[in-house]
């Protein structure tokens, strides 16, 4: 039986069809490999000896040094640092989709006036540079007595103007009668957005997750800015991304110990990753479907 | 990309247009007339706060004794570090500090940062906290130092922090390999520039800066200018980038990247090819050796000297920033503030901070403190001696910008080939404009 299913899922390969196979092989591996080198090569540079890092051709294996990792690692409060991120970048993402939800069915579904102005005017932020507003977004952060907190890492990105836009393209697409039969049943706005519309707009809902995630987990200005360094405490509401910046400074960096820290904290999220894969695909696949009707 | 709310788009708006104005902070511009009493050491608890971009990185164990000695002298004070990651956040940070009205006591400055806040009335001048326009300490400092603390006005409104200067780093196995010495002119760096240059080695890469800022590819242009005898900037700040001068530095780096001799690149390129064994120089500032000592670690032999000299001599540049007490500290903040300020540049606290940092000591009078440092480091003799005659560019808020149309006008030459006087013109043309601007 198994030899049987083996065979029936494996092509038999001739002269051409093994050469295939094993050209496509080698793609996938030359592939992958460029993907995994760059993580690969700051392992290594986080474990090599001092001025390893600016070799050429580049060192390819770890000299063991594991006095870089030891340094980085009682640099800042990883740990602290880390749940930060994570705490951040997950509020973010929720008030995000609620925001995206909300204001892309109001623009999409529903008929009011100045409809199309208000979308204009929503998207005209985009337009707007974030550097120029920082200055002016502070001083409003301390009239409202919200910097150093992680309110302000969260709030003021808690809508997204190309997540609202991309929601508003969906539920324009969900042909109307679909909304006026749930309408004629007697559903609510709030109960077809709920059974109808949010169904339909999953796949939107997941790229707006996934790119708001990778920004706030980015973010480094933001938090700089409106945070203030307290790498000692382990109250510090700052995140990962700006404990990295710990060991350059304005005569130069620490390459093998900013390395390692780049090691330790992006470790666990490929890990998580690796091991929700499947998860993370299937999800992306059914969301898909769900906008093929 | 993502929005904000309504409400934070208006007060931008307001704020935008409020700075539009005049793009100073707000605040009158009246400084406090000299009481003729240096303020006293308060005896009262107090604490005050300190924006750097030192404790963020590598320098943080000798900031932090820097403060613990103070605390330890005057236990009544708390110096509160505010660290940011580089100086261009910091001073962003600093700016919307002071538009919210909660300046820290003391922040690191450039000096065009300063006459951005003195414009606005934002900082106190060194005569109000001294009681004089030139305390006594000041005579102890280097003269290029001492210089370099007076704003447009002619009036000492800084104190100084992390000085340090441009020396010259090169693989001296490199040259020896090549039938090189040690450059003593700008001609002869050029000969062994090209001499080097051969098998994949490029004698130096740069970074030539942005048009955010300056980096110390555009530091060397403005001394190959001025040592050519030309002059970027009349004393009250009016720019003169297409100077005679300033095309033949601009056309010696375009000949010297024409035969090969120089690249640029970013993040100190020159260190990390001289210790990839690509490249055989790197100009860089002296408070970075602890850097181009551990990338270069023990794969060639390190040769380190003064900056070569041009037809009008040895000439350097200052680099570093200096620290200015803000206005808004109440009057206890600031005598706590300028307490520290003069602890932090007395001699013992320079001899520490230096060996430490790596940055060089604002006074001689660190130097007998310093003496196993220097046996080690024989480069800090060379180096110190040029705080006397280093320079600095003109105080002025639009020079910080106008570095960066210098810095534009290196990338324009170098890397997309414009001619040296066009790119100049283009970069002179803009920097009036800033000046026009204030």
């Amino acid at each position: 039986m198994k030899t049987a299913s083996r065979k029936g899922r494996r092509p038999a390969f001739g002269g051409a069809g093994r050469a295939g196979h094993y050209a496509r092989l080698a793609l996938a591996l030359l592939i992958g490999a460029a993907f995994v080198f760059p993580f690969y090569w700051t392992v290594v540079i986080s474990l090599g000896k001092p001025g390893e890092f600016s070799n050429f051709p580049p060192a390819l294996w770890p000299h063991w040094q594991w006095s870089n990792w030891s340094r980085a690692w009682n640099a800042a409060p990883w740990v602290r640092l880390f749940a930060n991120t994570v705490l951040i970048a997950s509020g973010t993402v929720l008030l995000c989709l609620v925001t995206s939800l909300l204001a892309g069915f109001a623009f999409g579904v529903l008929r009011f006036p100045g409809r199309k102005a208000l979308t204009l005017l929503v998207l005209s932020v985009l337009m707007m540079p974030g550097t120029v507003l920082i200055i002016p977004d502070y001083v409003l952060a301390n009239d409202l007595h919200l910097l150093n907190t992680y309110w302000i890492q969260i709030i003021p990105w808690g809508a997204s103007v190309f997540g609202i836009f991309l929601v508003r393209q969906f539920f324009l697409a969900i042909p109307q009668e679909i909304l006026d039969a749930a309408a004629l049943d007697g559903a609510s706005r709030l109960r077809v957005l709920r059974s109808i519309g949010m169904p339909m707009v999953r796949p939107a809902l997941l790229i707006i997750a996934v790119n708001v995630f990778l920004g706030s987990w980015n973010s480094f200005l933001w938090p700089v800015i409106m945070t203030s360094s307290t790498m000692d405490s382990s109250n510090t509401v700052q995140p990962v991304e700006v404990g990295l910046s710990i060991f350059s400074s304005a005569e130069g960096t620490d390459f093998p110990g900013l390395a390692a820290a780049v090691t330790f904290t992006t470790l666990p999220v490929m890990v998580f990753f690796l091991v929700l894969q499947r998860q993370f695909i299937r999800g992306a696949l059914s969301a898909a479907g769900g906008v093929r009707g | 990309m993502r929005v904000r709310t309504a409400a934070v788009a208006a007060v931008a708006a307001l704020s935008l247009s409020a700075c539009a104005g005049g793009g100073t902070p707000a605040g009158s511009n009246s400084a406090a007339a000299p009481s003729g009493h240096e303020l006293a050491v308060p005896t009262t608890p107090v604490t005050i706060t300190f924006e750097e971009a030192m404790t963020i990185g590598t320098l943080k164990p000798a900031m932090d004794k820097l403060v613990a000695d103070f605390q330890a002298k005057y236990p009544n004070i708390t110096v509160k570090l505010q660290g940011d990651p580089d100086y261009a956040t910091m001073y962003t940070k600093e700016k919307a500090e002071v538009q919210a009205g909660n300046a820290p006591t003391i922040g690191q400055v450039y000096e065009s940062w300063a006459s951005y806040f003195q414009s606005g009335g934002a900082i106190t001048p060194i005569s109000e906290l001294a009681g004089t326009d030139t305390p006594p300490q000041l005579a102890g400092f280097y003269k290029g130092v001492q210089k370099d603390l007076a704003l447009g006005d002619g009036k000492n409104w800084m104190w100084p922090f992390n000085k340090s200067v441009l020396i010259l780093f090169y693989n001296a196995d490199m040259l020896k390999a090549a039938g090189q010495s040690e450059p003593k002119t700008w001609d002869d760096y050029a000969t062994a520039m090209k001499a080097v240059s051969t098998n994949g080695v490029t004698g130096s890469t740069i970074d030539p800066g942005t048009a955010a800022g300056a980096a110390f590819g555009t530091q060397w242009f403005e001394i190959l200018t001025k040592a050519d005898g030309g002059a970027l900037y009349d004393a009250d700040g009016t720019p003169h980038l297409n100077d005679a001068g300033a095309v033949k530095a601009m056309t010696y780096l375009k000949s010297l990247k024409d035969a090969h001799a120089l690249a640029t690149g970013k993040n100190y390129p020159g260190e990390t090819a001289l210790g990839a064994l690509k490249g055989a120089f790197d100009i860089s500032s002296a408070a970075g050796y602890g850097f181009e000592k551990k990338t270069v670690g023990d794969k060639l032999t390190l040769g380190i000297s003064a900056l070569p000299s041009g037809p009008q001599g040895a000439v350097n540049e200052l680099t570093g920033t200096n620290m200015v007490v803000f206005k808004n500290a109440t009057a206890d903040q600031k005598a706590a503030a300028w307490a520290f300020m003069k602890f932090i540049t007395g001699p013992e606290e320079q001899a520490g901070w230096a060996a430490a940092s790596g940055y060089l000591p604002v006074t001689p009078q660190a130097l007998p403190q310093m003496q196993d440092f220097i046996a080690q480091n024989p480069y800090e003799t060379a180096a110190v001696s040029q705080l006397d005659t280093a320079f600095a560019l003109p105080p002025y808020n639009w020079i910080f910008k106008c570095q960066g149309y210098e810095a534009t006008a290196i990338q324009d030459v170098l890397d997309n080939g414009a001619a040296p006087a066009d790119a100049l013109k283009t970069a002179q043309d803009a920097c009036a404009t800033a000046k026009t601007q204030g």
